[in-house]
């Protein structure tokens, strides 16, 4: 009783949440490709990078259930393999960018004048480029690999996180428990971390969950285009694009990865548009 | 009067840019109190008295506000030279302050226990649970039952927050409460409670307190001196008794006939005619003249000056300045 009191305010979103048939569908399936990912050693009926010759190209049956690629890898072990893949990337660089771009979005917000100035025209200036557009420069740059990717997709997705925070900061700093915080000798980074940024929560987690469905497609995209993870490694990306030259024979190889990425983007974004309307109070009822 | 003043206020003016031209907000502003006193700021809305307040301790927005003159002297520094990082050391520790609305002046995402703890461990070196623990004895202090300590503001009704945020302004033991409204955004019954608990703690730890209001009742019970403030100056300045019994300035005058009289029915107050000047113009001669019904040649040209009636009460206004000379005789 006491515990669901004090936690009341999370409840609310919760309830409001639940009432959202489509939101919670997407987060079931969030939750099970969270799974699949994590537990992807146990469910994968075979190692995802094991070549197989002699069954290459093998329609879906009762053994290879996607079928299998042109080196005989079974799809439905590299589609649960590339789950892990996927989510690792979208929650890596979604988180590169929220802490990257929440830090740079509080100190503008917060202190305002030059230094606001100067932070949101180099964001702007990152805002001019389209995002696939700059993770593929900065991919250039750093070269092909997982980790690279990782930073290219987060680095890109900076501006959008620096905004949001920017915003919210500036109306928070004018609350009267700020002045109040002032008042009582904290310091300014103090005030930044304890009282304003846990008070402009709730805009970002409704990004970072549709911010997560693009880094995805980003990094599929990227991977598809061969500068993300590279063969053998799984990714759906990547295997739509090994899938692409065979698309007139073998459709199978690249209808799974693509209905992957599909479901995947999907549910984030059903699950971000129901957080989106429970955060927001006006919307509540 | 040999003793040190815990805070002078020489000469202050402040203003602010705006777009509509320059706010004087606060002009020529001269106050002191003494250890242990209580001053009660009285005033109309906009007449500076949260500027005042602001300024003493530092976080006056700048720009647009400016300190244009003067100096305030706090226990012998002058708040307006120190560094930030002196002052962040007085604030909340020597000088600490009670919002107006305490709907919005505690952190909503955080337990009340926690922000008490916050404001301890800002100013001393304790271990994390002492300050729980002294957190606990506050809220208990302040007739909150200390399991609340776990609850969220939103949990509280208003009074019992603006019992919080008492418990956080005395959590360091202030040499100087500032009390910006403390009764203003609460119910009537809440503020008679909320008062004598603030008297109580006054009397209990001996600080001094500004009080901002415009209850000229609360005023008189628990304040020893009163300034009343008008278009950014006081005006008149004395101990309760000699507002009470002696009211001088004919904007006191206003305002302590414009108090309903319990033994009389009237069917209307009594009002001071006239509304206080725009901010930003800048009146020749007393800023009361427009609205004064003793308003004489003078005072359309001339700013009045302190005039003292007796040593411990002054007025800003030529009525007694006359008086002075006629007293002289």
């Amino acid at each position: 009783m006491e515990e669901k009191k004090s936690r009341s305010q999370l409840m609310t979103v919760l309830k409001t949440l639940s009432r959202n048939k489509m939101a919670i569908f997407g987060l079931i399936i969030l939750l099970l490709l969270l799974i699949m990912g994590i537990l992807a050693d146990f469910i994968a009926p075979y190692d995802y990078a094991k070549q197989d010759l002699a069954n290459a190209f093998q329609h879906p049956n009762a053994k290879h259930l996607f079928g299998t690629d042109e080196f005989g890898r079974d799809i439905f072990s590299r589609i649960i393999y590339g789950a892990r893949t996927s989510l690792l990337v979208g929650f890596v660089s979604v988180g590169i960018a929220v802490v990257v771009g929440g830090a740079l979005g509080a100190v503008a917000g917060y202190y305002g004048k030059r230094i606001d100035n100067f932070i949101m025209r180099l964001m702007d200036v990152l805002l001019a480029i389209p995002q696939t557009l700059l993770a593929i420069a900065i991919v250039a740059a750093l070269g092909t690999g997982l980790t690279n990717l990782m930073i290219a997709v987060g680095i890109s997705a900076v501006p959008t996180y620096a905004r949001i925070v920017r915003a919210s900061v500036l109306t928070i700093r004018e609350e009267e428990y700020i002045e109040a915080a002032k008042a009582s000798g904290t310091t300014n980074v103090r005030i930044i971390v304890r009282h304003i940024l846990p008070n402009c929560i709730a805009p970002v987690i409704v990004q970072v969950t549709l911010g997560m469905a693009g880094a995805i497609l980003t990094a599929a995209g990227m991977s598809f285009i061969g500068l993300g993870i590279q063969p053998p490694n799984a990714e759906w990306g990547n295997m739509l694009s090994t899938g692409r030259d065979y698309i007139r024979g073998y459709s199978y190889m690249t209808m799974f990865p693509g209905l992957a990425i599909v479901i995947t983007v999907l549910s984030l974004n059903l699950l971000g548009d129901g957080l989106r309307d429970a955060l927001d109070p006006k919307l509540r009822n | 009067m040999g003793e040190q003043n815990l805070l002078d206020i020489k000469n202050l003016s402040v203003e602010y840019k705006t777009e509509d031209g320059i706010v004087y907000a606060v002009n020529e502003l001269n106050m002191e109190i003494g250890h242990k006193e209580t001053l009660g700021f009285v005033g109309e809305t906009g007449a500076g008295k949260t500027t005042t307040a602001m300024t003493i301790m530092g976080l006056l927005p700048t720009p647009p506000g400016k300190v244009t003159s003067g100096e305030i002297l706090f226990d012998g520094r002058d708040m307006l030279k120190i560094g930030d990082k002196e002052r962040r050391g007085i604030l909340g520790e020597e000088i600490s302050i009670i919002f107006q609305d305490p709907m919005t002046s505690l952190n909503p995402s955080m337990k009340v226990g926690d922000q008490i703890v916050e404001m301890i461990r800002l100013h001393k070196t304790i271990s994390k649970k002492d300050a729980m623990e002294e957190a606990d004895r506050l809220l208990e202090m302040v007739g909150i039952r200390r399991e609340r300590a776990n609850d969220y503001p939103h949990q509280f009704s208003g009074g019992m927050k603006q019992r919080v945020v008492i418990a956080i302004a005395l959590a360091c033991q202030p040499k100087l409460i500032i009390a910006d409204e403390p009764t203003t955004a609460l119910d009537v019954t809440i503020q008679a409670q909320v008062m004598n608990l603030i008297k109580g703690f006054k009397e209990k730890l001996g600080t001094s307190m500004i009080l901002i209001t415009h209850d000229l009742g609360i005023v008189a019970e628990i304040c020893d001196k009163v300034a009343i403030m008008y278009a950014g100056q006081v005006v008149e300045y004395a101990d309760v008794e000699g507002i009470y019994l002696n009211p001088c300035h004919p904007y006191t005058k206003g305002l302590f006939n414009s108090i309903p009289k319990l033994d009389t029915e009237e069917e209307w107050l009594e009002e001071i005619h006239g509304l206080p000047p725009e901010p930003t113009e800048r009146i020749e001669g007393c800023s009361f003249s427009p609205r004064c019904p003793n308003c004489m040649k003078i005072c359309k040209h001339k700013k009045p000056g302190i005039t003292y009636i007796d040593d411990r009460h002054y007025v800003r206004c030529f009525l007694y300045e006359n008086q002075e000379v006629k007293a002289d005789e």
